[in-house]
């Protein structure tokens, strides 16, 4: 028996080997998006560009300005005489937000009173522009406890600003201090990388197989289907498992991922994965007839899955709630959790107990239906 | 002329024999859509809190409840004495631990700095800064609250001075994280389908054997290409109609600008789709290799193109790379003509790099296309 599944397996890699260019994609996948999510792609938000129209000029309004200079979260770009031209910058793109100060700024200060200012602030990004309205009002609340304080002293209380804010919080961050994107996102992408490898290049080979005709040789041959199944994807397996090492190799040396926790666990648990994703890989070349079907199909319930509702850049919990549901059939999502945690926070498999048993019955699930299919459509 | 309409034929033929090719051709954009629309928001909420309250006093209770009730944080439960937060972190039963020492209150009514322990899970949140950021204003407005009332106590009738910021969110006003996703599902659609669709159509025929078939024929190799290119062409018009009704009807993203010019540039992006299909197909011998390549560049070109990740925010080197990108113009100008209203004045300098571009990459293939064929 074994015999015929390692001389499946043995023409499936003399396939793969003759066809450089699938391998330079099982290698060159993993590279590039590395390179892209390691370099180019971060989720903290800077720089973002404000116009300023100052119709006070005084000196709290330059204040007010400067802080907003300083934070090191905004890059004034321009300073606008009226807030007509605002929307000519808003509309360009120049400026994704605009802080008008009104001619009575300060003398409302002064007077003691509510002073208020305008924010025009480009909403198109939804994201940056709820993160840049946070940023806002965290420098609006520093200028106005500054204010406090001034006042607070200059009437003689300097014994209560000793105690001000009465409400310190010492906020330290776990697992990845330096906030840095890359513990986050590099990780995830093992799980990614080894989804689009392992289910794409599956579902396409007895696909081929079929379009080419050469199923029906294979059919003749006292091979059982199950070992063709089996033969099949073997290499893919390793080609899987290689590129995880890949990742886990450069993601480490490279850019420079703490990896604080047991490396068997994650051997473990990528092994599980990838029958998850050979699994479905099979699955789809039992329905689809032409490849061309069989790449739109691994498309929709692998690939997007894995980079959208995996958790990979978006949390789950933001989702709503059908779609939360959904997400419990996505393999991607516990190997996500698992990666997060033996990378990050150095957890064992008896933690991600509840991961290992969902991916592994997943994983039989597949593997179970694939056989029954295996087994009708070539007999 | 009838050359290329015979073509077309043929090949809408092929395409559509499979029922099921049909239906994926126009339900997965709709698919996308929905995945999309409804699933991508970026926004930080309901992140789960544990809570130590070592001092159970009334000011602690009371910033426990400030706390909960901003729309960020949900407590989800009280922490006993000793518990391991490392554990919690580990089994996921929260993202941060806020610790209040017993002192919390005596400090607050001495007048004296209380401090207030914070842990955030930073392998969890890819937005951990926020979280901080969050919880500092959370704190912040408790201080500020506390000031106010012991101020207010000790009688002490200072007129605070307050800046208040009144904020206006233009073009979305919502901020709905749908406007932003779905009118980018059209560039997405056309870019993996229709270069897809024209790698794969054009190199399953030499594949199969049947390219050499066609090339006997009398059919010029400019008429062959026309009528390869056509019909996905067509489909491709068909799901930028279909998304688009599909996005004001089914999200409500408000079409601002001019229906006729989306579609008018959507054609210069397909020039540029379909040129990319048109040249993978001339660089792959099977369709598993077509595949391939048209995936190696479409994924990179989809992630750095401003979809998911503002341009803005990656570094100086990769925003050069993504002048280079066409799908990047053309995101621009959905984006712009759905929530701006923009029109041709503003969004001529991306309109033309398209043209560039497009005229490019057919120029290319169809030149490296003659050269195999004869």
């Amino acid at each position: 028996m074994t015999n015929r599944i390692l001389a499946i397996a043995k023409k499936e890699i003399i396939h793969i080997r003759r066809d450089t260019r699938t391998l330079m994609l099982a290698i060159g996948l993993p590279v590039i998006l590395l390179l892209i999510f390691g370099y180019a792609i971060t989720f903290d938000i800077k720089h973002i560009p404000i116009a300023v129209c100052d119709l006070d000029m005084s000196q709290k309004s330059r204040e007010l300005v400067s802080m907003f200079a300083y934070s090191g979260y905004f890059d004034v770009v321009d300073y606008i005489p009226s807030v007509n031209k605002a929307d000519a910058l808003l509309n360009s793109g120049k400026c994704k937000v605009v802080l008008v100060i009104p001619l009575n700024f300060s003398k409302m200060l002064y007077r003691g009173e509510k002073a208020s200012v305008q924010i025009l602030i480009d909403g198109v990004e939804a994201n940056t522009t709820s993160v840049a309205l946070g940023y806002i009002q965290g420098i609006m609340q520093m200028y106005s406890s500054k204010i406090l304080l001034d006042v607070l002293n200059k009437a003689g209380f300097s014994n209560q600003i000793k105690g001000m804010p009465p409400v310190d919080a010492k906020i330290r961050v776990w697992y990845n201090p330096e906030l840095r994107s890359q513990n986050y996102v590099i990780p995830g992408l093992i799980a990614v990388i080894m989804m689009i490898i392992t289910a794409m290049l599956t579902s396409l080979t007895i696909v081929r197989e079929k379009e080419r005709g050469t199923i029906e040789q294979l059919i003749i041959t006292p091979v059982k289907p199950y070992e063709i199944m089996l033969g099949k994807i073997l290499p893919y397996l390793l080609i899987g498992l290689f590129d995880m090492l890949i990742v886990f190799i450069v993601g480490i040396l490279v850019f420079k991922v703490p990896f604080i926790g047991n490396f068997i666990y994650l051997f473990i648990f990528a092994v599980i994965f990838a029958v998850c994703g050979l699994g479905i890989g099979l699955l789809i070349s039992t329905i689809a007839d032409s490849q061309t079907f069989a790449i739109q199909l691994t498309l929709i319930t692998s690939m997007l899955p894995a980079f959208l509702l995996s958790g990979f850049m978006i949390p789950i919990k933001n989702m709503p709630g059908i779609i939360q549901f959904v997400t419990y059939a996505i393999p991607a999502r516990y190997f996500i959790i698992v990666l997060r945690g033996i990378f990050l926070k150095g957890s064992n498999i008896f933690i991600l107990w509840k991961e290992f048993v969902f991916l592994s019955a997943l994983a039989f699930l597949l593997m179970a239906v694939c056989s029954k299919r295996f087994k009708k459509k070539l007999d | 002329m009838n050359r290329i309409y015979y073509i077309i034929k043929k090949e809408y033929i092929q395409t559509f024999k499979d029922k099921r090719m049909v239906m994926l051709i126009f339900v997965a954009p709709i698919i996308q859509l929905l995945l999309l629309g409804y699933a991508v928001n970026m926004d930080i909420k309901h992140v789960s809190t544990a809570v130590i309250d070592r001092d159970r006093s009334f000011e602690s209770r009371d910033f426990i409840r400030d706390v909960s009730a901003s729309r960020y944080f949900d407590i989800v439960f009280y922490l006993k004495e000793n518990e391991d937060v490392h554990k919690i972190f580990q089994k996921q039963q929260a993202e941060m631990v806020i610790i209040i020492p017993p002192d919390f209150s005596r400090k607050l009514k001495r007048n004296e700095k209380s401090p207030v322990q914070v842990i955030v899970d930073g392998s969890d949140s890819n937005f951990a800064t926020i979280v901080v950021g969050n919880i500092t204003q959370v704190v912040r407005r408790f201080s500020e609250k506390y000031s106010t009332k012991m101020l207010e106590r000790m009688k002490y009738s200072i007129k605070i001075p307050r800046v208040n910021p009144q904020t206006r969110i233009w073009y979305n006003p919502e901020a709905k994280s749908s406007n932003f996703m779905v009118p980018g599902v059209i560039c997405m659609m056309l870019l993996v389908v229709t270069s897809l669709l024209t790698a794969m159509a054009i190199t399953r025929e030499r594949e199969i054997g049947t390219m050499e078939q066609l090339i006997v024929t009398p059919i010029k190799p400019i008429e062959l290409i026309l009528g390869k290119l056509i019909p996905f062409a067509l489909i491709g018009f068909c799901q930028v109609g279909l998304i688009v009704a599909a996005a004001q009807l089914i999200f409500g993203v408000p079409m601002k600008g001019s229906v006729l010019l989306l579609f008018a540039l959507s054609g210069l992006a397909l020039l540029t789709t379909l040129g990319l299909g048109l040249f993978i197909s001339t660089i792959s011998q099977t369709q598993q290799q077509a595949m391939m390549s048209t995936f190696m560049v479409i994924m990179p070109s989809i992630i750095l193109s401003g979809f998911f990740f503002p341009i803005t925010n990656m570094p100086r080197p990769a925003q050069i790379i993504t002048y280079f990108i066409p799908l990047r113009y053309f995101l621009h100008i959905i984006r712009s003509i759905f929530l701006k209203g923009s029109g041709l004045d503003i969004l001529w300098p991306d309109a033309l790099a398209l043209l560039v571009f497009g005229v490019a990459i057919i120029a290319l293939s169809v030149a490296r296309f003659k050269k195999r064929l004869g």
